[in-house]
C-alpha cells in the first residue's frame, strides 16, 4: 500500500525560505473569509503592537503549498485522503519577515479501518524565523486507501 | 484599532458555547482556497476526477474546513490567539454540504505562567455527522506595544 524506505523516517528536507508579504497574507485571509484587521490593515496591526500585518493561524498552508512533502510513493491505484491536522503556534508570522521551512516523515504504518485496510503517513513541517526559532509546527496525517469503495 | 485587551479569564466559563456558525461550502470557496495554497489536485475541483479517486463528488479540502473552525475560535475570543489546534477529518465533505461549526470551552486556567483556555471543536454536516472533531488551546495575545 505504501512504498517507503524506513531509513528516510525522520530525515528533514529543506523546503526553502519564504519572504512573507502583506499581499500574500491579504490574499489568504480574503480567500478563507477571515477579515480580522490584524491580517489586513497595517495600521491596525501597528496599533496592536506588531510591526506589520500578521498572518492567520493556518497561513502555513500557503507556505506548505499544494503537496505534502517529503513525497511517499503509494502502491499503484491507491489514493490518499487528508485524515488530520495539528498545529503548534509559538509565534506570529509577520509580513516583511523571512521564514524557512523543513519537513519530514515522522510515522508510516498500516492498519485495518472501518472500510478495510488503509495506510497512514504522518508528516511534520516546521517553519522557523530568521533566528532559527520554530514559529509554527504543522503535523498532517494522510490516509491511504483503495478507491474501489466510494466514500 | 487599539490594542485589544483579551477577554478576561474570569468572564470565560467551562461549558461556554462557541458558535455555531453555519456555512455552505461551494466550488467557488474551494477554488479560492486552492488558488492561495497552490492546490492543484482535481479531486477537489472536478467530479470526474473525484469519482476516479473513490469519492462520490468533489470534496472540500479538510484544511479549508479547519481554517473556518480556527476563524470561529479567534473571532469568539478577541485578544486571544491560537496556541495549538488538533483536528481529525472523519468523513469527506462534498461541495454544497452545509456545515455547522461550533465548540465548547472545556478547561481554563494557567499553563507555564500564562492564562489559557482549551476547547473542544466540532464540524457537523447537514446529516448531523461529525465530519471534524478536534481540540484547541488559546492564550492571550501578548501586549507587544
Amino acid at each position: 500500500m505504501i512504498q517507503f524506505d524506513p531509513s528516510l523516517l525522520g530525515k528533514e528536507v529543506e523546503l526553502g525560505t519564504f519572504l512573507v508579504t502583506a499581499e500574500a497574507i491579504r490574499a489568504f485571509a480574503q480567500a478563507v473569509g477571515d477579515l480580522n484587521p490584524l491580517y489586513l490593515d497595517r495600521e491596525a496591526a501597528r496599533q496592536a503592537g506588531y510591526p506589520d500585518v500578521i498572518a492567520p493561524p493556518t497561513f502555513c498552508m500557503h507556505l506548505r503549498g499544494g503537496r505534502m512533502l517529503p513525497e511517499v510513493p503509494l502502491a499503484p491505484g491507491m489514493v490518499s485522503l487528508h485524515a488530520g491536522q495539528e498545529l503548534e503556534l509559538y509565534d506570529e508570522i509577520i509580513a516583511g519577515h523571512t521564514y524557512s521551512a523543513t519537513a519530514k516523515v515522522v510515522e508510516v504504518y498500516e492498519k485495518t479501518g472501518r472500510s478495510g485496510p488503509l495506510g497512514v503517513i504522518v508528516r511534520e513541517m516546521t517553519i522557523r524565523n530568521a533566528a532559527g526559532a520554530p514559529v509554527v509546527v504543522l503535523r498532517e496525517r494522510q490516509m491511504v486507501r483503495s478507491p474501489e469503495q466510494k466514500i | 484599532m487599539p490594542h485589544i485587551t483579551p477577554k478576561p479569564l474570569t468572564e470565560i466559563e467551562i461549558g461556554d458555547d462557541i458558535g455555531p456558525v453555519t456555512r455552505t461550502i461551494t466550488l467557488a470557496d474551494v477554488q479560492r482556497y486552492a488558488a492561495v495554497t497552490n492546490l492543484t489536485d482535481e479531486r477537489f475541483l472536478k467530479t470526474e476526477r473525484a469519482n476516479q479517486m473513490g469519492f462520490h463528488r468533489p470534496i472540500v479540502p479538510g484544511p479549508l474546513s479547519a481554517t473556518i473552525l480556527v476563524t470561529l475560535l479567534t473571532d469568539a475570543f478577541p485578544g486571544w490567539r491560537l496556541r495549538s489546534f488538533q483536528a481529525s477529518f472523519r468523513t469527506p465533505v462534498g461541495h454544497g454540504d452545509t456545515l455547522s461549526f461550533w465548540g465548547t470551552v472545556t478547561e481554563k486556567g494557567e499553563k507555564e505562567g500564562m492564562a489559557m483556555i482549551q476547547c473542544d471543536v466540532v464540524v457537523e454536516n447537514q446529516q448531523g455527522d461529525r465530519v471534524i472533531v478536534g481540540t484547541a488551546t488559546l492564550v492571550p495575545r501578548p501586549a507587544v506595544c
